[in-house]
């Protein structure tokens, strides 16, 4: 009986949740959302006044939006204090938190602004700078007088107008964020005025229909307005490259289920890349089928060291209707080397595993598969190549004639950069082969997943100390300062010419903005120094990025037993850094601390690169690797067993000769 | 002694190298294999008619009779065939009841409408000489064209106005010579051209199959097929059927003549098969190159719009549009075809299907395909409510006076069709089932082609709950009259 129930529970539950979810996939808003009116912060009709809408007011009306915006990672930002739990972090100095609001981000290179400490200049600079990858509430919410609320919209309305919001947000009129978010829905229109709603659009009784913003549950392109590119679209690819872009711009990674070879870019063989730059993309999954809410009824599972022994499914979880009111964005999640929020929910996201049952889909060719699946997290052998380029090295010691720093690219020709945010036509892209690092787990198993290394130079050095203090605590040297001392007059110093100009043209180049020997560090040194900055020093930072997007079906995976068990494994491949390496510096990880870089620095003409080692992370690879006393013992053997074939050989073909004479005696 | 063992080793060895060919074979098949080469059919031994073939000829009549001195029965294979009569199937005449004769020869299509009284025009693609009107002796074999399907040199044309005669200038005696036996070049110098230009009517058939590339089309491009490899001709009698000009419901055209009916190694592609034709995924666009024409509006016609563009206006025809790289219109289809009839009564105010292909999601033979919808605008009775054709070319003709009224009168006395006198201009549609310019099969739909949030099907208007997806296929719905073998209950 108890039996027939849970069924009959699952069976409703599966019901819901398809229903749920096929709004989603299907494009529709969702089909229960009642129409409801836009309120703004004081829970007044926003067409009475024409004011800004409220997300947590709006929404509010039957959404718990405090419990939600309290239970997300997205929102709180990290913010909290400094916890680093067990040294699974490498934190800075000057790192508050762990989350965008408290971690300094070389490729930001907007300083952390501690929620109450900062002026509310200094918080609206943050919020206008790195308002782009946050979706409102937690320190935006504090830093802007209560104005940039969490934005229920980003996330759960198609077509989002997100270039309209970052608008808002970059012009400090942060209370309109939200508003701006409509701006595609047609509802609202940007005046020369400001934001007006446009009545006709409300039903008489000043409310709206859901359907006409089309809200329903995220779709990977919601996440993708701030995660990097994702493109469902019939239109072939482009990719801009900037790090609004996140992920596409650190890593390549593109979620898309277009073919490689239907984009627009100029790919390296593209005649013959026919494989979706996703499979699952392809395959029609979101974010959130993987990246689910904790609490949603349809998916949530316990984990697996909490779960008895004797339960394979626990019934008891949310009502749908409960999870609609409180739906805890805080979501499942994995381990990420840079997103190192929430560190609590790690590992709770849908996992390869947990849909694929690797073991069962290898064995009928993969030899020792489970040594391998032990080893080898999917995405080694799944992600054997990233196509679209990605950031290889963020230069802050030297800025260009713009102000901005030296980028660096993999995948793509040397010394190529985006401009205006697109890499030129006639540059081909090769994409890169990931560097496999091995990744420690909770449980202390360790697999090899696939990254790319983002490298960032950058000057520390202690500027004015703080009341009390004997020395100022080193920090970045502040952009503003970088650009007064290298560019005081909008153009290079005449000695950072004198010392850099190599081919004697008064410009510097972007090749030429490289302080590779110590007279050029000294140079730029003293100029730093001129302008108030004491002990100015160089830090080299590398910075692993996972990489879990892109994944190929097995045609296009890695099978070859060569590729890894051979002298040229791709195990050890080594993969290039920045281009060069100030002297005296050591570079040094940042992130979690569970990638191990396991391998070693080289450092040659082209500048610096990181070679993998199979011995330092633990590895024997056969036919890579070479145990002199295995490969001995190897050969003894192969010798004892030829001595004794020969010996037994050769004792009958005496015994056959002798029987032989004996018959020829008889 | 090794003389007394060696027949025991053989035969050891022998078994081994079986017992691991078979075992190969078995890990290699997993299934179903799909080898469709093996199923292409044979062709007959070339022979060079250079040296067989003597002129001068003073007419293309006399080259006929000298092929048929050794082929004395193909001409009357070739008259046999709707090449020849341009009818083939029968059908009951909406105005007499009548069971009547169907074919090119007699129906309307929505592109130059129809071929009586424009005979000499149209007859430039006939397999045949001199069909200028109605009194064509369908009985003399000499009239039968043979050059224009066999010739090799490339040289041989029809005068575009001369009742299918070759062209001035054509030397008969060098393209007699070169006979051999039909390629693309040969089927395609009506095929493509069909409409009265490349690319105009079908759409997934143009001049860039004359050389294609695997983009264009996969069984040309990359391995070279002729037309007969898929259009299996016997006697003369080419395998095949053309919804515009045939009403029978079984074509002997099929994918399935060479590749498996399930040919994928994912069983959750070979799980379409029953509700998807192959073409549906495998050809995801056509007019890959060349654009096709989708529309044309005749009642725009008789105007002096300057500067008049083939793709856009002309003055006789009206106005048009092109397009290329089209994503085809899918529709159920059981293989039959609802025509519409010379007489047949239409309702002005609806869009008058010249085609419509029959099938619902219901009928558990029909399967999604993809289609060419040419979208028309032309001339009716508007009194008799019925289409009519109108004499474009010649003497007397639209194209010549451009006097609608004329036009319809002279058309009225070709096709038996009375005229009231006043006409007026219909929405009409006609449809193309898209079969050519098969893709690479790297270059297929995908999952999300369709069942994406903009996946090009419209589940609901194919007569789904939903997408299939999330909502099963029309068998587990519930909404096939019949079980499919194969699918799941």
């Amino acid at each position: 009986m108890m039996r027939a129930k849970t069924c009959l529970l699952s069976l409703f539950l599966l019901g819901l949740s398809c229903l749920l979810i096929s709004a989603a996939r299907s494009g529709q808003a969702s089909p229960f959302h009642p129409a409801f009116a836009l309120l703004d912060q004081q829970g007044r009709n926003v067409l009475d006044n024409g004011t800004a809408v409220s997300p947590m007011r709006t929404c509010g009306q039957c959404h718990d939006t405090q419990y939600i915006a309290s239970h997300s990672f997205h929102a709180g930002a990290g913010t909290g204090g400094r916890p680093e739990p067990e040294g699974r972090t490498v934190l800075r100095a000057w790192d508050t938190g762990l989350g965008l609001a408290g971690r300094w981000d070389p490729l930001t290179y907007v300083m952390p602004t501690a929620v109450g400490e900062s002026s509310p200049q200094a918080g609206a600079q943050w919020l206008r700078q790195l308002g782009y990858r946050h979706v409102g509430g937690g320190p935006s919410l504090a830093l802007s007088g209560n104005q940039a609320e969490m934005n229920c919209f980003l996330c759960h309305m198609q077509d989002a107008d997100n270039a309209a919001r970052i608008a808002e947000l970059e012009a400090g009129r942060f209370a309109w964020a939200a508003t701006a978010t409509l701006g595609r829905s047609g509802i609202v229109q940007r005046t020369a005025a400001g934001w007006k709603w446009d009545a006709a659009a409300f039903a008489p009784d000043g409310k709206l229909a859901a359907a006409r913003i089309k809200l329903g549950p995220p779709s990977s392109a919601n996440c993708g307005l701030c995660h990097g590119v994702v493109h469902n679209a019939a239109e072939p690819l482009a990719l801009d490259y900037s790090l609004r872009n996140w992920s596409t711009e650190t890593t390549g990674q593109v979620y898309s289920p277009q073919r490689l070879n239907a984009s627009a870019l100029n790919l390296a063989d593209k005649e013959h890349l026919f494989r979706p730059w996703d499979i699952h993309a392809e395959r029609l999954l979101d974010c959130a089928d993987c990246h689910y809410a904790l609490n949603n009824p349809s998916v949530s599972r316990e984990a697996p060291e909490t779960q008895p022994e004797h339960v394979l499914y626990d019934p008891r979880r949310l009502t749908h209707g409960q999870f609609l009111q409180r739906p805890r964005h805080g979501f499942a999640k994995g381990d990420s080397a840079q997103g190192l929020v929430a560190p609590a929910t790690d590992h709770t996201m849908r996992g390869c595993v947990d849909c694929h049952d690797a073991e069962r889909t290898h064995r009928d060719w993969l030899p020792y598969v489970k040594r391998h699946l032990r080893i080898l997290s999917c995405e080694a052998c799944h992600i054997p190549h990233v196509y679209a380029p990605a950031r290889s090295a963020t230069d802050w010691t030297m800025l260009t004639a713009s102000g901005d720093p030296r980028l660096e690219y993999r995948g793509i020709g040397q010394d190529t950069a985006p401009q205006a945010g697109r890499f030129p036509p006639s540059a081909v892209m090769t994409g890169y082969q990931p560097l496999l690092l091995p990744r420690t787990a909770p449980d202390g198993t360790s697999k090899l997943l696939p990254y790319n290394i983002v490298t960032s130079y950058y000057w520390i050095g202690e500027l004015e100390p703080a009341a009390g203090a004997a020395h100022a605590a080193a920090q970045p040297v502040p952009r503003a300062i970088l650009q007064h001392a290298f560019l005081p007059l909008g153009t290079h110093a005449a000695s950072l010419v004198a010392a850099l100009d190599t081919n004697g043209d008064r410009n510097l180049s972007s090749a030429e903005l490289i302080l590779d020997t110590a007279d050029k560090v000294q140079v730029a040194a003293k100029l730093l120094e001129a302008c108030g900055v004491s002990r100015p020093k160089i830090t080299c930072e590398l910075a692993p990025y996972d990489i879990h997007h892109g994944v190929a079906t097995a045609q296009w995976a890695v099978k070859s037993c060569a590729d890894c068990h051979s002298a040229d494994s791709r195990i050890s491949s080594p993969l290039q850094l920045g281009s060069f390496l100030a002297p005296g510096t050591t570079p040094a990880q940042a992130g979690a601390a569970s990638v191990v870089l396991a391998g070693a620095l080289r450092q040659g003409s082209d500048g610096m690169a990181f070679a993998p080692s199979t011995a330092t992370a633990g590895l024997y690879i056969l036919g890579h690797d070479r145990w002199l006393a295995g490969d001995r013992l190897g050969g003894g053997a192969v010798l004892l067993a030829l001595l004794f074939v020969a010996g037994h050989g050769g004792m009958r073909l005496l015994v056959r000769q002798r029987q032989r004479r004996r018959g020829g005696d008889r | 002694m090794l003389n007394r063992r060696l027949p025991y080793l053989v035969t050891t060895a022998t078994c081994a190298l079986v017992a691991l060919t078979l075992t190969t074979i078995g890990c290699a098949g997993g299934g179903q294999r799909d080898n469709p080469r093996l199923n292409l059919p044979r062709h007959p031994a070339r022979a060079s008619h250079s040296g067989m073939i003597s002129g001068p000829f003073d007419s293309p009549q006399a080259v006929t009779r000298a092929c048929l001195k050794c082929h004395p029965a193909a001409a009357g294979e070739v008259m046999a065939t709707s090449h020849w009569t341009w009818e083939s199937d029968t059908a009951q005449s909406p105005l007499t009841g009548q069971t009547m004769r169907i074919g090119k020869k007699n129906l309307i299509n929505n592109y130059c409408i129809g071929v009586q009284s424009n005979e000499p025009r149209c007859m430039s693609c006939h397999a045949g000489y001199g069909w200028k009107d109605s009194s064509f002796d369908f009985s003399n074999a000499e009239n039968v064209d043979c050059l224009v399907c066999h010739e090799s040199t490339g040289t041989y044309v029809k005068d575009p106005n001369g009742a299918g005669m070759p062209a001035a200038g054509v030397d008969l005696e060098a393209v007699a010579k070169s006979v051999d036996l039909p390629t693309r070049r040969n089927c395609g110098y009506c095929h493509f051209a069909g409409g009265g230009g490349d690319a105009v009517k079908h759409g997934d058939m143009d001049g860039t199959m004359n050389l294609p590339n695997s983009r264009i089309d996969v069984h040309m491009g990359r391995f070279d097929l002729q037309c007969q490899d898929c259009h299996r001709t016997k006697q003369h009698v080419i395998g095949g059927r053309l919804l515009s000009v045939s009403n029978r419901s079984e074509s002997d055209a099929a994918c399935t003549d060479c590749h498996s009916a399930r040919p994928h190694a994912q069983e959750r592609l070979n799980a379409h098969t029953d509700a998807v034709s192959c073409q549906a995924c495998h050809i995801p666009r056509y007019a890959i190159e060349t654009a096709t024409k989708m529309s044309w509006d005749w009642s725009q016609a008789g105007q002096d719009i300057t500067p008049e563009d083939a793709y856009l206006y002309d003055k006789k025809k009206g106005r048009f549009e092109y397009a290329s790289q089209v994503i085809p219109e899918y529709l159920w289809y059981d293989g039959s075809v609802e025509h519409y009839l010379p007489g047949q009564r239409i309702d002005p105010a609806a869009v008058v299907s010249i085609n419509r292909p029959a099938g619902t999601i219901h009928a558990a033979k029909a399967k999604l395909w993809p289609f060419k919808v040419h979208r028309g605008k032309q001339i009716y009775d508007a009194v008799n409510r019925y289409l009519m054709v109108p004499k474009t070319f010649g003497p007397g003709g639209y194209w010549t006076e451009f006097d609608w009224d004329q036009a319809l009168r002279l058309g009225s006395a070709s096709t038996g069709l009375p005229y009231s006198g006043k006409y007026g201009f219909v929405a009409t549609e006609m449809y193309w089932p898209i079969t050519h310019m098969v893709a690479p099969k790297s270059a297929a739909l995908q999952c999300s082609d369709c069942h994406g949030a903009n996946g090009r099907l419209d589940w609901q208007a194919l007569g789904y709950e939903g997408d299939p997806l999330l909502y099963g296929g029309r068998v587990q719905a519930g909404l096939v009259t019949a079980d499919l073998p194969g699918e799941r209950p």
